[in-house]
């Protein structure tokens, strides 16, 4: 029974977290479901975990993005603790019967080698991204010590390099590996806009180009 | 510390400082300030796009400051006088426009923090947000005619509702809402929009806002406008206007080795610190590495692994009692911290039974402590502890004994193959005793360290030395059966004879009084777990008993059957050596947690583990401030919160160190260092590892390791473009930085 009341509890954080980021990423969500808690989501979802009530795959999500409504992205939340290539076969035929090209994984323990080599094996065509529940319980962007990121847009890139007469390459640099690049779902090529508050200054532009 | 002493952490230390400073000059040698203001490395790269952050030459900041502002009202004529363009600068074209930006930035920035006042949480703002916000309240009428019915959304939810609306909608209806939602963000910062250099106005944030501040409260009783042109008072304008020139004037010149000044910022000052390598920080509570030590873990080898890792959280007000519990929690328990005694009778048997006819018993008898003396402090219970020892700690005894037992076989046979090899060939060197330990030992430490001198292993030697030690502290020989034991006074050995169990009166007091408190553990239970014990024999020891207290979790009694070999393991010193390696309890990373009273606050108190686990700092978010975390440990930081963050801890973890000596290195150079370091996405240490990614061949070998970089440059045909300084020098060309930044065309007559 405790062991239900926690499980619920980081369900609905780890929720919550995931709305912020397809919030983040420019998808549409609603303020109630940023919102959301803890009591309307058991509301919602039920609060028996270990009874499947909410099994993972009740909390499965569908946005679309706010520029361009074909743009949708899936969430979904596999039942087993350690995923294997069959949970993504499955997932990847619901994309295409949807034709929605993206989808996060939320993994609750960790994904077989072989699984994430499918993962990179879909790419460009799918995009399916992983992250591990516990990374989710909060949300990074948030920290004190996290920046605000912005992704510039191809144009807004143009503008920088000419700008300050840059190749790519001059530019400071992200992993596309990186917990915030991941967050924002970077690919390689973007440059993202950091904002920093500066002890200096009071606040200082940057620019890092996601590799 | 002795004066003799002192001398020769004197001599050593300066070597250390050295190669330190070294390193980071050879890597920082080539940042220059561009003329477009940015500090660019030989290859053109942008470390930063505005030096320092401000732009502001470290030598005049003293300039800026707020104290210089009555200085700049007292001397006002004479200032002017030297700035003839004063009216120029005034009425030049982009002023009005600055001026127009610096405006909005005040406006917005009034409408945010009332914002931020109003709704503290909400933190998001969009378009469809505010639509949405206002069609919950039901202001607006949701129309929607025709709805896809989908596997996911039923028909009546809302969300999916408000989104089928929104998706319907106009762009112009779109833009409605789109208006109020920009109010948490601020413009972009004007310093960052307009060159400083050539725009006038253009200032820091900081310094924009610090102006105004005076401007507003006006101690001087300044006019507003100007009356006349021969005024000996400025006006508030005017003032304005001069320490934005002021600030102009401060800028960083074009030309100029910040990355030298930044390496020699850092250099000098740590040939101050003393080598003291550990202190205790704040009340003796957490072992922290300081000093060199430190710098050179932070900036030389950046290593994974730390030597004092930690992390530190604010514990929210109302969760300071779950919070204690949470830190007991944390804490690693080893079993000797619940030991109360263990008793061995270890006897030869010969014949019979279905291990040979000849093999030895052993009786452990494993006594706990009463209940009541460690279930407080530690947040545990006997009913565990003995469950762990059957789970876990016979397994680990088991393994070791095991592993002795092998060991001292094959020491033995090795012995014997030298000594008769000895017999016919006296130059045959003998097989030392601990040789392929020591070396697997080395191996581990080694792949972090990459480049250590030979004075800085002398920290692995004694490492190396006390773990011989503690291993010959195992691997007494069986005549001296009995050691003097620092932790366990209580150990009753008996061997070859019968056991002596002396239980103190007190011990069976307690004992009783513990059966009313806790439930029997009924027959089958038991039986399980007797019958689980015994399958957990080990190769070729295994398990003929066990026994534990049903009543009260007190004790347990095993007997354990070992093949009788001609080499002997001291079975005792497993036991204890067990006991104080296997935690009772433990979390993955974290070795220690404490609360400790925060800097400042009376009544806000900290987290801080000793070792490193986020996740679990992040399952206890409802009592800890999981968004103010902090952990000393860059890498650790960058995997979790990627690289920005990372930066702002190596900035903040190196003045920390300064700090400890009362020293203050601008932050502007350490930013610089924090921006060179995680340039390319990754932490970078300045060693000859990552100077693999400077372009320069030459200013590579001029580091370390000449012969391996000029080989793989003449190797891979790598060209040298000639700009760095190292290779200018090795070329015999004037160095591009200061004066040798420019070059003059002249007209050919």
């Amino acid at each position: 029974k405790m062991d239900d009341e926690a499980e619920t509890y980081r369900l609905w954080r780890i929720r919550k977290t995931v709305m912020q980021l397809c919030h983040d990423r420019g998808y549409l969500v609603t303020q109630h479901e940023l919102d959301q808690s803890l009591e309307e989501f058991k509301e919602e979802f039920g609060d028996k975990p270990s009874e499947r009530r909410p099994g993972r795959q009740d909390l499965t999500i569908l946005v679309a993005h706010n520029d361009d409504p074909t743009d949708q992205m899936f969430v979904f939340f596999p039942e087993e603790p350690k995923v294997g290539v069959k949970t993504i076969k499955t997932y990847c035929q619901r994309m295409q019967e949807e034709n929605i090209q993206r989808a996060i994984i939320v993994v609750q323990q960790s994904m077989t080698p072989s699984a994430k080599q499918s993962l990179f094996d879909m790419a460009p065509k799918y995009i399916l991204e992983q992250f591990l529940e516990q990374e989710l319980l909060i949300n990074i962007t948030e920290h004190e010590l996290v920046p605000e990121h912005v992704v510039l847009t191809p144009e807004e890139k143009s503008e920088l390099l000419t700008r300050y007469k840059l190749k790519d390459h001059q530019l400071p640099r992200i992993q596309a590996g990186d917990p915030v690049a991941r967050y924002f779902g970077l690919k390689r090529g973007q440059v993202v806009k950091i904002v920093r508050p500066s002890e200096t200054a009071g606040r200082y532009v940057t620019y890092r180009l996601v590799q | 510390m002795a004066g003799r002493e002192g001398l020769v952490d004197t001599a050593v230390k300066t070597s250390r400082s050295g190669y330190l400073q070294r390193c980071l000059i050879k890597h920082l040698e080539g940042l220059l300030l561009s003329y477009d203001m940015t500090v660019r490395d030989s290859d053109g790269g942008v470390v930063q796009f505005l030096y320092g952050e401000d732009g502001i030459d470290i030598n005049k900041t003293s300039y800026l400051s707020q104290k210089q502002y009555d200085f700049v009202v007292d001397n006002y004529e004479a200032i002017a006088k030297q700035i003839p363009s004063l009216e120029r600068a005034e009425s030049a074209p982009c002023v009005r426009s600055i001026a127009r930006k610096w405006a909005k930035y005040e406006k917005m920035k009034h409408k945010r923090d009332k914002r931020l006042r109003k709704h503290p949480d909400e933190k998001r703002t969009s378009a469809f947000l505010n639509f949405s916000k206002q069609s919950e309240s039901g202001s607006q009428s949701v129309l929607i005619t025709n709805i896809k019915t989908s596997e996911l959304n039923n028909k009546t939810d809302p969300n999916s509702l408000q989104r089928q609306a929104w998706m319907g909608m106009e762009v112009e209806e779109k833009a409605k809402f789109e208006d109020k939602s920009s109010k948490l963000i601020l413009p972009d910062a004007v310093i960052s929009q307009y060159r400083p250099d050539l725009y006038f106005g253009s200032i820091s944030d900081n310094f924009y806002n610090e102006m105004s501040k005076y401007v507003k409260k006006n101690p001087l009783n300044l006019p507003e406008e100007e009356d006349n042109k021969k005024s000996r008072v400025p006006s508030l304008n005017r003032l304005q206007t001069l320490l934005k020139m002021r600030y102009q004037r401060s800028l960083c010149q074009p030309g100029e080795s910040v990355g030298l000044l930044a390496a020699q910022s850092i250099g000098e000052p740590s040939t101050q610190m003393t080598l003291n390598t550990f202190h205790f920080a704040g009340r003796g509570e957490m072992n922290v590495t300081l000093g060199i030590p430190r710098l050179r873990e932070i900036l030389m080898v950046a290593s994974r692994h730390i030597k004092t890792p930690q992390i530190t959280v604010p514990v929210m007000d109302h969760g300071q009692k779950r919070a204690k519990r949470l830190c007991k929690e944390l804490t690693k328990v080893l079993l000797t911290q619940v030991l109360h005694k263990f008793t061995l009778d270890e006897r030869l048997v010969v014949g019979g039974g279905e291990h040979g006819d000849r093999y030895r018993r052993c009786v452990i008898t494993i006594h706990l402590l009463p209940e009541r003396q460690f279930a407080k402090d530690l947040a545990l219970t006997r009913d565990t502890v003995l469950r762990h020892i059957e789970s876990n700690f016979f397994r680990v005894l088991l393994f070791q004994i095991q592993k002795q037992l092998k060991k001292r076989e094959n020491q033995r046979v090795a012995k014997d193959t030298a000594r008769r090899a000895k017999a016919g060939d006296d130059n045959e060197p003998e097989v030392s005793r601990f040789q392929p330990d020591s070396r697997d030992k080395n191996k581990n430490t080694e792949d972090d360290e990459i480049d250590e001198e030979a004075g800085f292993d002398d920290g692995d030697a004694t490492a190396e030395q006390q773990r011989r030690k503690k291993r010959e502290d195992v691997d007494y020989e069986e005549q001296d059966d009995e050691l003097p034991d620092e932790n366990d006074d209580t150990v009753l050995v008996d061997q070859d004879d019968t056991t002596v169990v002396d239980e103190t009166p007190m011990d069976e007091q307690i004992d009783t009084e513990d059966e009313q408190a806790t439930e029997q553990i009924d027959d089958v239970t038991a039986a399980i777990r007797v019958r689980a014990v015994k399958n957990l024999g080990h190769g070729s020891i295994s398990i003929e008993d066990y026994e534990f207290d049903t009543n009260a979790s007190g004790w347990c009694k095993v007997t354990l059957l070992m093949p009788l070999t001609s080499v002997h393991v001291d079975v005792v010193s497993l036991v204890r050596f067990a006991a104080s390696t296997s935690p009772v309890r433990q979390v993955a990373g974290i070795s220690r947690c404490i609360l400790v009273p925060a800097q400042g606050d009376t009544n806000a108190v900290n987290l801080v583990t000793e070792g490193i686990n986020f996740y679990k700092i992040f399952e206890n978010e409802n009592i800890l401030e999981v968004n103010k975390l902090y952990s000393n440990c860059v890498h650790s930081v960058a995997q979790m919160y990627g690289i920005e963050a990372a930066r702002r801890v190596v900035v903040k973890e190196i003045a920390n160190v300064f700090a400890v000596y009362g020293i203050e290195v601008d932050q502007r150079h350490l930013n610089l260092i924090g921006d060179y370091m995680c340039y390319e996405g990754v932490y970078k240490p300045f060693n000859r590892m990552a100077i693999e990614s400077c372009v320069s061949p030459l200013q590579q070998m001029s580091f370390e390791t000449t012969m391996k970089f000029l080989n793989s440059a003449a190797l891979y045909g790598l060209q040298d473009r000639l700009q760095s300084p190292s290779a200018r020098i090795v070329t015999g060309q004037v160095v591009k930085g200061g004066t040798g930044n420019f070059s003059l065309l002249c007209p050919v007559a």
